[in-house]
């Protein structure tokens, strides 16, 4: 156990290019999927989280159930996609880094859309109404309560940001854990200890845990001047 | 004239209505209106100002008929909320706000800012947090961020502007809604009943609750009437 600790950290000292690899496809893939899943979760959000209307109370169900899927069913069901006779098939992205970011996206929207819409769901309800009144559109008002809850979706983020860090059923499965192409850091730790190859995984596993301290550090940084959730009075 | 209303109604779930078969509300004057609790005077100047839509009736702004896109501060209608709402950040950006959706400049954008500071004793607030102040301060911010729109052709409602106000504060804002009396503003204020401002006050509209069949019916009578 000594000894393998001592190797991982020779290895991430050394900037094994095998790890090193590994954490660029982590970072770029898990980055890219949550920017991708804000950008799609927000409004969406917001309008559960502000808007009363039928069929809201269904889509929080399927949300809230969605963010408890397994990782490997998201990987499944991208894959049945992804694959040649898939719908998507004719793309040509299976076992390629896009596909992962396509996985890893689905796995992180509930996520967002659910924690964010609770969010917003707190603010002033009368924060619209205070917008418009002082001459703001449609898009004015939307923008007022992103502004306010824009803490809270920094907070969604990071939720979302752990779990398709961390995963690694969608990136054996649609990935294809390729060694230099599409291996990730979960995967290497699978694959790297399966083989008995425990100081590699073993470094993977500590590379990942400063990539969760680092992001987290970062988001409280930015969140700290704001002084936490956007309530209004 | 301000506003005229036609058979409005406006009700929640069966349980509460307002009525107004018929009301005008005059311009350049400050109107009260009064009455108790949850008989609809927040509810009338919401409508006013084009943030709720009545069940039925006409709402006439300025002798045309009110649009029915919602928002007010297009029309020369602003509404100031009890207890007012105010965005994070500062109360400059508070104060600009409204100027940047008006489609003013940065430049205009200052200058107006400063005279409704100015105007209201929050020029040494304009780079606080609004976090960090007082119910009065947040009060006048919020008159200033209304004020910052002021046209030729302007109404201010105000919902219960002195509610939870320090005496300074009050002092101010009262000073200030007679200063804009004067330059021709039309002002609507809500009270709570027996709570008015004679001091300040044109005409006083009252708002009565009439226990009906079932659902108590809200009507509105000028006092002088």
């Amino acid at each position: 156990m000594g000894d393998a600790v001592s190797e991982a950290y020779r290895l991430i000292v050394s900037q094994d290019p095998a790890l090193l690899h590994a954490i660029g496809v982590t970072l770029g893939c898990s980055l890219a999927a949550t920017a991708l899943a804000v950008l799609l979760a927000t409004p969406l959000g917001i309008l559960l989280g502000r808007r009363s209307f039928r069929g809201r109370r269904a889509i929080l169900v399927i949300a809230h159930t969605a963010m408890a899927l397994p990782t490997v069913v998201v990987g499944l069901f991208c894959y049945a996609l992804l694959s040649r006779r898939g719908p998507m098939g004719n793309l040509g992205l299976l076992y390629t880094c896009e596909a992962i970011v396509i996985g890893e996206t689905l796995l992180a929207v509930p996520i967002v859309v659910s924690l964010f819409s609770a969010a917003t769901r707190q603010l002033d309800p009368r924060l619209e109404m205070a917008a418009r009144t002082l001459g703001a559109s449609r898009l004015g008002v939307f923008r007022v309560v992103l502004r306010e809850g824009s803490p809270a979706l920094l907070t969604s983020a990071m939720a979302a940001f752990g779990r398709v860090v961390s995963e690694l059923g969608i990136a054996l499965i649609v990935g294809g854990n390729i060694e230099g192409y599409t291996q990730t850091l979960t995967g290497m730790i699978a694959f790297q200890s399966s083989k008995g190859e425990f100081a590699l995984a073993m470094a993977a596993g500590i590379v990942l845990l400063v990539i969760a301290l680092g992001v987290n550090l970062a988001a409280h940084a930015i969140k700290l001047p704001h002084g936490g959730p956007g309530h209004v009075r | 004239m301000f506003a005229k209303i036609r058979n409005l109604h406006c009700s929640f779930g069966g349980l509460w209505s307002l009525d107004i078969p018929e009301l005008e509300i005059s311009r350049g004057l400050i109107t009260a209106i009064t009455g108790p609790n949850g008989c609809g005077k927040t509810t009338l100047l919401e409508i006013l100002a084009m943030l709720r839509k009545p069940a039925r009736g006409e709402v006439f702004l300025w002798d045309s008929l009110a649009p029915s896109s919602p928002g007010g501060g297009v029309c020369g209608v602003v509404m100031v909320m009890h207890p007012g709402v105010l965005f994070s950040g500062t109360v400059r950006r508070n104060l600009r706000l409204g100027l940047g959706w008006m489609g003013h400049s940065h430049r205009a954008a200052r200058a107006v800012v400063e005279k409704a500071a100015e105007e209201l004793l929050i020029t040494d607030l304009l780079d606080r947090n609004v976090r960090t102040l007082s119910a009065g301060q947040r009060q006048r911010v919020n008159l200033a961020r209304a004020m910052v729109l002021r046209q030729s052709q302007w109404a201010l409602l105000l919902d219960e502007p002195l509610a939870n106000v320090d005496t300074d504060s009050a002092e101010i804002i009262r000073h200030v809604l007679s200063e804009l009396r004067r330059d021709g503003t039309t002002i609507l204020m809500t009270s709570p009943a027996g709570v008015s401002l004679p001091e300040i006050t044109d005409r006083t509209l009252n708002i009565r609750s009439e226990p009906g069949q079932g659902q108590s019916r809200c009507q509105a009578r000028y006092d002088d009437s």
